[in-house]
């Protein structure tokens, strides 16, 4: 093999070690997203904030801007046991109405509406249950 | 140049890739010392950004341990030592529809494997466990799709694929944060009901080979966190007072840290942890003032209270301490 040659298998070894480094340790996936996180504070201890699975929430994409990721302009779901409910299809740098319902768990928190812009990196909307 | 040595340089690249992936990705971090360390979780700002990190108790500096990417984050870590099998919930897309669920698994760091722990109930809601000594029975919390937000406690020995339902929490309830006493022999949790004056807890226990719940501390105790000493007697707890010590068996309990000391911290779900070689409890505060998350130790005695982790702007999830000295791993 000429001294050519061996540069170029070096030069090509320099990529695959890369591609593989990138690829290997930061698979593909989904930039951004829109992540909802239920709480509410204990009754007896006010200095206590607990994640709350089982609280539906909802949202609307309102006003799309360029450029943007994801595909999703409306979602639904229900909080898993970090009160954590995500959506990582939804479209971000976008103006987004997104309600938590906690009537079906405690009547007295109703369901939040609120209204936000997401920037395109995405973002979490915080819902927090005090009574 | 001949073609053997274009091999030999092919061989050395291969090496090096090998190698890189092996340190960068796959193996446990280094340079933390034999001085133990805390395994933590915090829960990130968007899908997809929640990690593991590791606190090294010699130098106190921090490393990712598992770094959250789409399509897999790390939202919860229950460890005995940093490479041996320790208990892991991810926030994972599930396909075909893309949904993204919390997955329990025991991962070994050494091996690099994920083995799912529950393979008995496909399509419940997976939460949070504990991990036994042994380093193969948990303790972990699931909910039927039919109510997704009741979790019950539920016993598994990965080993011998058995599981066992040990709680019914029932409607407008669920059971949270299990702990394993160090015998393996009693699992303690939080038992949470939702009433029309808001969020209530109760500290329960039950037998890890099943039977009847009893109740540590009740309604009005206002009970967030718990986790047991290493030899099982004690219970250190987060009441509506603030840090207590529980003597289980001597029915008595004392304060060691209590709230008026501590003005303008508050705590949020998290686990807590406590440790044999320093003699401390550690657990994770919210810090107001700067709206960080840190982590913080006491001694039982309420001595030594020393911040530990200067913060983060995401919720701690998860504090766990771990063992890296060679022979525990």
């Amino acid at each position: 093999m000429t001294q050519k040659g061996v540069k170029l298998n070096l030069a090509l070894a320099l990529v695959a070690f890369c591609l593989t480094c990138i690829l290997g340790c930061n698979p593909p996936g989904f930039p951004g997203g829109i992540r909802v996180h239920a709480t509410e504070v204990l009754v007896q201890t006010p200095g206590a904030t607990l994640d709350v699975s089982g609280v539906f929430d909802f949202g609307s994409d309102l006003l799309d801007r360029e450029p943007h990721n994801g595909s999703q302009t409306e979602f639904s779901g229900v909080t898993g046991a970090f009160g954590l409910d995500d959506h990582p299809l939804a479209r971000t740098n976008a103006t987004w109405q997104v309600s938590v319902d906690y009537s079906g768990v405690i009547p007295q928190c109703g369901t939040a509406h609120v209204v936000d812009d997401v920037p395109i990196e995405g973002a979490t909307f915080n819902a927090v249950c005090f009574i | 140049m001949r073609f053997a040595s274009s091999k030999h340089w092919m061989s050395l690249l291969s090496a090096c890739v090998i190698g890189f992936w092996n340190f960068s990705c796959a193996r446990p971090s280094r340079g933390l010392g034999t001085n133990g360390a805390i395994v933590f979780t915090i829960i990130g700002k968007h899908p997809f950004e929640d990690s593991g990190l590791v606190l090294g108790l010699e130098r106190l500096n921090t490393q990712v341990f598992l770094r959250g990417k789409s399509p897999r984050s790390y939202v919860f870590i229950a460890a005995n030592a940093l490479r041996s099998p320790m208990l892991v919930t991810t926030r994972e897309l599930i396909p075909p529809g893309n949904e993204v669920r919390s997955r329990l698994y025991l991962y070994d760091p050494r091996a690099q494997t994920w083995d799912a722990i529950n393979s008995f109930l496909p399509m419940a809601f997976e939460g949070t466990g504990a991990l036994a000594s042994n380093g193969q029975t948990v303790a972990i919390t699931l909910a039927s799709p039919a109510t997704p937000g009741s979790y019950d406690i539920w016993w598994v020995d990965t080993v011998a694929r058995t599981h066992k339902k040990l709680t019914n929490a029932g409607n407008q309830t669920w059971d949270s944060l299990p702990v394993l006493r160090p015998d393996g022999q009693q699992i303690v949790f939080l038992r949470l009901h939702r009433t029309p004056k808001g969020l209530i807890s109760v500290l329960m226990s039950v037998p890890s080979g099943g039977g009847s719940e009893t109740i540590i501390l009740g309604e009005g105790e206002g009970v967030a966190a718990a986790c047991y000493d290493p030899d099982g007697q004690h219970l250190a707890v987060w009441t509506r007072i603030g840090l207590e010590i529980i003597d289980e068996r001597a029915s008595s309990r004392r304060t060691v840290l209590p709230w008026s000391q501590i003005p303008g911290f508050s705590i949020h779900s998290s686990s807590m942890s406590w440790s044999k070689q320093h003699g401390r409890i550690a657990f994770s505060l919210l810090n107001q003032r700067t709206g960080r998350y840190e982590i913080w130790w006491i001694s039982p005695e309420g001595e030594d209270f020393k911040r530990l982790y200067e913060g983060t702007d995401s919720t701690i999830s998860s504090v766990s301490f771990v063992s890296t000295s060679e022979k525990d791993q």
